[in-house]
């Protein structure tokens, strides 16, 4: 079944545009997906990972850019969402590290911040941009349909190369 | 790959600065259009002034379906009362209750757990129920429950983050006085705080809503009076100078006083749009000058509005018919009287209603009479001179030619010069009347500024016949 966005914000208008014929079930999608979260707020981090762990994904933390990139070379996620004030290493320069990584490159880039910087995330490589504060049913949409899109794109991706 | 596909993902986080709308419009205006979303907002005040009915007015209108607004009582509200109280408003409305405003009382829970009890609540309430607002009252009684300031600064620290990091927009009511903010950490995490006061004034009590802070957002300064009516609280903001005086055309139009005599020492009349000051004793003729100056308008056929304090509309009816015309063709030709007793007169429910009548830009003419009835019913007369000042501005950038008269107790003296000063200085002209009560029949007239125009500087005679004050 395609996430098509249909809340009212329509936010994720161009995600639900570029994915309209598929047809994925939710199991395969995010059943098993494993989100990194990169958050020093104890409270946002706790609501996130209430929130994520509801939709049923499984999540994990990191404090901060450097920590998140050598869980991610461990932990495999498919996808990390990152605030952009994060220390040693912050949220818009482990965006570009991922994506100039080869072994990391295929993991999604979800900056959720405080700051209003969509266009800089995307310059940095972000695949998506939500700005905080966090409401539940945004960002659990925001992430599966992150997922689909992923499936959908990397099968192309294959047989291209 | 798939980045620069969502480039639009975002677009929500660019409207930097949505509002949410208290029900009240005029509350709106005040704030700049809302308080901000997502935010810590502290509605402050003593019991009795109104936060509760302004907090629930909020929450009535906000009440569209979707997530559910949450209202919880602690230590000093008990809820059945709130609810109690609330369903004899017209906002109130049963079918919102239950799905969309949830009410719920943690006294119980304070008083055995401590304040654990309400970050505790409020965890579990974002977690289970996606709360779009939450209204806590009262928050300040947290202050009562036996813990330390250091105590109390980590709860609140801690209750803090929790709105931050979710999307919830928080009130925080309260029985605060001025020295709470200075010494009470959740006035340093709020965004926003308003102040409702209730002054006492002679037989009556006047009441104020104030913005003391608004991150990030221009509002209305000052006080702005209010009453609790069944629509709930009935705001009359603050009433401010145009903020583009430039547009401030000075006329060369003349405007007839309709009192005989008067225009020529005026060098012709008085110039349109300009504002005047008729200053006299008690019986100097000034009520019938200015009645004079508003016939003359409806005679034109110009809108006209009559505004007095002394004389009720049985009175003024009288005085016009005395001289010579009849009162109701005059209002249906376009004269406008509005009457407001100087017992109940409320200067800010007075000039919002001036407001409204010439911002139809209609009227030409208007009389204030007297603009001293207004100051024995303001509460602070600095204040009386601000509304003045504006209501003139206003006058002026509208081209309304205005007369406004004011009762002096001791005629021509210097004294007199310094009380009127106030007064003076805001209108462009000034016509001094006078009558010597030892000297029957000896009344004189001296018109004593004249903005823009050459006028006469001597002091004449004039008299009070069938016709009106005529100048000799």
């Amino acid at each position: 079944m395609a996430q098509v966005n249909t809340s009212p914000d329509n936010h994720l208008r161009a995600v639900s545009d570029l994915t309209p014929q598929l047809d994925i079930p939710a199991s395969n999608a995010e059943g098993s997906a494993i989100i990194l979260v990169v958050e020093r707020d104890p409270h946002i981090r706790e609501l996130e990972s209430y929130f994520l762990n509801e939709a049923g994904f499984t999540v994990d933390f990191a404090a901060d850019g450097l920590d998140a990139l050598t869980r991610a070379r461990d932990l495999r996620p498919d996808i990390i969402i990152t605030e952009v004030l994060v220390p040693k290493l912050d949220g818009l320069a482990l965006c570009r590290t991922v994506k100039s990584d080869p072994d990391l490159r295929h993991i999604v880039m979800l900056v959720f911040s405080i700051l209003a910087v969509q266009s800089r995330a995307r310059e940095a490589g972000a695949d998506a941009f939500l700005m905080k504060p966090l409401a539940e049913k945004r960002l659990v949409e925001t992430v599966r349909q992150l997922l689909v899109m992923r499936s959908a794109m990397s099968q192309p991706e294959e047989t291209h190369d | 790959m798939i980045d620069g596909r969502l480039a639009d993902a975002a677009a929500d986080g660019e409207e930097s600065f949505p509002r949410i709308k208290t029900g009240n419009p005029q509350a709106d205006e005040i704030l700049g259009g809302g308080f901000p979303c997502n935010s810590i907002n502290i509605l402050m005040g003593q019991p009795g002034t109104g936060k509760t009915i302004f907090a629930q007015q909020l929450l009535f209108h906000n009440a569209t379906g979707g997530r559910p607004l949450l209202f919880v009582t602690t230590l000093s509200e008990p809820m059945h009362k709130v609810v109690s109280y609330v369903q004899r408003f017209d906002f109130f409305n049963p079918g919102r209750i239950g799905d969309d405003i949830q009410y719920e009382d943690l006294g119980a829970a304070l008083s055995e757990r401590g304040p654990i009890a309400l970050s505790d609540w409020l965890s579990h309430a974002i977690k289970t129920r996606s709360p779009k607002v939450v209204v806590i009252d009262s928050f300040r009684a947290i202050h009562d429950l036996a813990i330390s300031a250091d105590e109390t600064r980590r709860f609140i620290s801690n209750i803090a983050g929790l709105l931050s990091a979710y999307d919830v927009t928080t009130f925080l009511l309260g029985e605060y006085t001025q020295d709470d903010i200075r010494t009470f950490p959740e006035f340093a995490v709020a965004d926003a705080i308003v102040e409702l006061a209730r002054q006492p004034r002679s037989s009556r009590d006047e009441r104020f809503l104030r913005v003391l802070k608004l991150r990030g957002s221009a509002y209305r300064e000052g006080q702005h009076a209010f009453r609790i009516t069944a629509s709930g609280l009935e705001l009359y903001p603050r009433l401010v100078a145009p903020r583009e005086p430039e547009k401030y055309v000075s006329s060369v139009d003349r405007i007839s006083t309709g009192v005989h005599g008067l225009d020529d020492i005026l060098g012709g009349g008085l110039l349109a749009g300009s504002t005047t000051l008729v200053v006299g004793m008690a019986g100097s003729g000034k009520t019938t000058l200015a009645l004079q100056f508003a016939l003359e308008g409806v005679r034109r056929g110009e809108q006209t509005l009559y505004v007095n304090f002394q004389e009720n509309p049985a009175q003024l009816r009288r005085a016009i018919g005395n001289l010579g015309e009849d009162p109701d063709a005059l209002q249906r030709k376009g004269l406008r009287l509005l009457y407001a007793s100087p017992v109940e007169l409320q200067i800010d429910s007075i000039v919002v209603e001036i407001f409204d009548a010439i911002k139809s830009g209609t009227i030409r003419r208007l009389v204030i009479d007297a603009v001293g009835d207004l100051g024995a019913a303001a509460s602070d007369s600095q204040r009386l001179h601000d509304y003045l000042y504006s209501l003139i501005q206003h006058f002026a950038a509208r081209g309304v030619t205005t007369v406004l008269t004011l009762e002096s107790g001791e005629g021509f003296t210097g004294s007199t010069l310094a009380h009127d000063e106030r007064f003076s200085y805001m209108s462009d002209n000034l016509i001094y009347l006078a009558w010597s009560p030892l000297k029957v029949g000896h009344r004189t007239i001296r018109v004593v500024k004249m903005r823009g125009s050459a006028h006469e500087r001597d002091i004449r005679g004039f008299e009070i016949g069938a016709e009106g004050v005529r100048v000799l």
